[in-house]
């Protein structure tokens, strides 16, 4: 489902990625592990279409959307869901219009089916719909963003650190719901982290990352 | 109450008085001339100012956020000049421009003289219809719209960006779904300074014979010498504005706009003909806003040096500086003052709030008002002195500059709350937390830790005020102390006469002087 080959990316004088090398079938999920400035995040930003590259190959689906470094797919037509390290939901907006942002296109009652869907499925309320970002707890805004970007219905979903500011009592916790849920959806997902026990429980298969490249896959459940 | 609420509390009233005085007008009501002027103009004048409030909030409003978002969110040829070039418009004075674009584009000017001798086009009279004035209004003040979008547009985080377009947004969806609304209190505030500006203007209005709200107020003043009508139609102005403020609080509900970082690179890059068309558009608006009346003032100046340059323009160059830094050193200093009490602790007191916001109503009584409104209060002191003490003060002549500048500062300081607060907003209470555990006391932490990190803002502040004060036109015109000429009132005196041509020259000073002021205030800022 999902290729990356001989992936190099330099910004400004600093190499990031230095042919970087992964794959990964269809509903399979995989933690990327590393300390900060080993490029993780940059692995994620190729794939979404959020950064380009000198060389190198990014297929989705046998498409090259990143072909010899270069962007050929816009990240609005990738089909990827992306949830960021500081979530980035919109905060002038409630629940209800971050989760239908992306689906805005589909009938009205399509879209108010798939809210409940997703609103159960994060278990949350149905009444905090209509609540804002800063009115939510900081694992409430997390599962909001994991639901706005399932909403769509993406292939593959990128995680960067998303439990980070999260304690250490509601962070497990919830990878493990997380993971329940990606399960459920069917989806494919890379995690970023820099957490052991975070990889451990959310992913099938752990890449450590050092110096811009994997160094080893390691197969967990 | 604690002290420093007094000291804003006692702030406040000094800053507001000149609001409450035209207030109290309504005890002492000439109905027959309201009813006068209700016969005759005002239903016109009403139609006419909303008119062209709306026209100039469209026009601003679309001009200021569209370049906003052009420099803060794209990345194109010259983004970085533009960037203040944009802003340049802001030291020219609205009158200066209504008098050169009319020399420029009247029936007479070059421009038609020229199209109706190599064409069939037989003329049109541009001060016919609201167009020419909103068209000159909008160029003037969408500097004010452009520098808060831009504020807001800098405050979104980059996520906001990648988020909509990982869930699929177009970048024009992502802009009026996401980017747009965010910034839409900074852009709301932005044009009502620009329209509150539009409804205290006298100049652009009176050389376009566009009758609004300030000809009855002037009518009421000039022709009837009744300070109260005048007093009475510029509170019914004030209760507009005050509306417009209100209703864009209002409107922002339980939603939040403002984030905690920054936006350090613009997220799109432009290429081929979309950079070619941003940097051709950026082009075109610094052209027609600042290089070309400027380029015609230039050339009237040039022409006209012999005649108009005498050695009293030392002395009006002076007096505008003088007047223009003494006004903006004690706005500032006032505005750090408050500003340093509201945010002395974590939680913020709406007691305060509240405060600030009476001490800067004064910015939405047109200058005009203001002078009358003063001159009325210190004639009333000085027969009541001489009524029950036989003592002749005379506050107006012994007061001499000090009743202009409280005018400046009751009307300017809402001009410096906005830069210094913005600045203040950016102050983590943590730094001053640490500062504390440190065991650093309030003026410590105050000069060490406020000062530096607010000296961009209080710049930002000086500049506006300071600029704004020398532009200022009627308040200095009546209440300037006996010798106290400035190159404004040379312009509005040779303009008046429709002298054009010589008004170039104090006008050219005027704006050469605000440019000096403004490339002092960005050398601080670069050097941050």
């Amino acid at each position: 489902m999902l290729a990356v080959k001989d992936l190099s990316i330099s910004l400004g004088e600093r190499q990031v990625l230095q042919n970087f090398v992964m794959e990964m079938p269809r509903g399979e999920i995989v933690a990327l592990l590393g300390q900060s400035g080993s490029g993780k995040t940059t692995v994620l930003r190729a794939i979404a279409g959020l950064q380009c590259a000198q060389s190198g190959e990014v297929h989705l689906n046998q498409t090259c959307v990143l072909c010899q470094g270069e962007c050929l797919v816009p990240p609005q037509k990738r089909g990827i869901g992306m949830v960021f390290q500081d979530y980035a939901l919109f905060p002038h907006m409630t629940v209800e219009q971050n989760i239908l942002f992306g689906i805005s296109s589909w009938g009205k009652a399509e879209r108010q089916q798939r809210l409940a869907e997703l609103m159960e499925l994060i278990r949350l309320p149905q009444e905090m719909v209509k609540r804002y970002p800063h009115e939510l707890s900081g694992g409430q805004q997390q599962r909001v963003a994991l639901a706005r970007a399932l909403a769509p219905r993406p292939g593959l979903i990128l995680l960067d650190e998303p439990f980070s500011s999260l304690d250490a009592d509601t962070r497990y916790a919830l990878v493990v719901e997380m993971r329940e849920v990606l399960k459920s959806e069917g989806v494919s997902a890379i995690l970023v982290t820099h957490d052991l026990r975070e990889a451990d429980l959310m992913a099938d298969r752990i890449g450590t990352m050092q110096s811009g490249a994997v160094q080893s896959w390691q197969a967990v459940h | 109450m604690n002290r420093s609420r007094l000291v804003l509390l006692f702030w406040a009233v000094v800053l507001a008085a000149p609001i409450f005085v035209v207030s109290l007008s309504w005890l002492t009501p000439q109905w027959s001339l309201l009813q006068h002027f209700v016969d005759t103009l005002l239903s016109d004048m009403l139609v006419n100012t909303l008119v062209l409030l709306v026209g100039v909030a469209v026009g601003a409003g679309i001009l200021g956020t569209g370049l906003a978002w052009l420099v803060t969110l794209c990345d194109f040829p010259g983004r970085r000049w533009f960037e203040w070039l944009f802003f340049l418009p802001f030291v020219l004075p609205a009158y200066v421009v209504a008098f050169v674009y009319l020399g420029l584009f009247d029936f007479a000017g070059p421009i038609q003289s020229f199209l109706r001798e190599m064409t069939s086009f037989k003329g049109i009279d541009v001060r016919t219809g609201s167009a020419s004035v909103i068209l000159v209004f909008t160029l003037v003040f969408y500097p004010y719209v452009y520098m808060l979008a831009r504020i807001g547009f800098q405050s979104q985080r980059y996520t906001f960006i990648e988020a909509g377009q990982t869930l699929g947004a177009s970048s024009f969806k992502i802009f009026w779904k996401v980017s747009l609304p965010l910034a839409r209190p900074s852009i709301v505030a932005g044009i009502t300074l620009a329209l509150m500006e539009t409804l205290s203007d006298f100049g652009v209005v009176s050389i376009f014979n566009y009758d609004t709200f300030t000809t009855v107020i002037y009518s009421a003043w000039e022709d009837y010498r009744s300070v109260e009508v005048a007093a009475q139609v510029a509170s019914l102005l004030v209760l507009f504005s005050f509306l417009l403020i209100f209703a864009e609080r209002y409107s922002r509900g339980r939603a939040k706009f403002y984030t905690d970082q920054c936006l350090v690179e613009p997220p799109y890059r432009l290429k081929g003909w979309q950079a070619l068309l941003a940097s051709v558009v950026s082009i075109l608006v610094v052209t027609l806003a600042f290089a070309l009346p400027v380029t015609q003032l230039l050339i009237w100046a040039w022409q006209n040096f012999a005649v108009e340059w005498g050695g009293h323009y030392w002395n009006l160059i002076w007096n505008s500086l003088l007047l223009g830094v003494m006004a903006a050193v004690m706005a500032v200093a006032v505005a750090l003052l408050l500003l340093s009490i509201k945010y002395r602790k974590r939680e913020r007191s709406r007691t305060d709030s509240l405060l600030l916001g009476v001490a800067s109503m004064g910015y939405a009584l047109p200058g005009s008002v203001m002078a009358i409104g003063l001159l009325f209060v210190f004639m009333m002191i000085d027969r009541g002195m001489q009524h029950w003490f036989g003592i002749e003060a005379l506050l107006l002549v012994s007061g001499g500059l000090g009743v202009l500048l409280y005018a400046y500062l009751s009307r300017f300081i809402a001009v410096a709350l906005g830069p210094v607060e913005g600045a203040f907003e950016s102050v983590q209470p943590s730094y001053v937390e640490a500062a504390q555990t440190m065991g650093a006391g309030r003026f410590t932490i105050f000069r060490r830790v406020y000062l530096p990190l607010v000296l961009p803002g209080a710049a930002v502040a000086f500049l506006m005020v300071a600029v704004d004060v020398m532009k200022e036109l009627p308040a200095t015109y009546l209440l300037r102390p006996y010798g106290w000429d400035t190159l404004a009132i040379q312009v509005y005196e040779l303009a008046a006469e429709g002298l054009y041509e010589r008004a170039a020259l104090p006008s050219l000073a005027l704006i050469a002087i605000s440019l000096l002021i403004l490339w002092g205030v960005k050398r601080i800022e670069y050097r941050r």
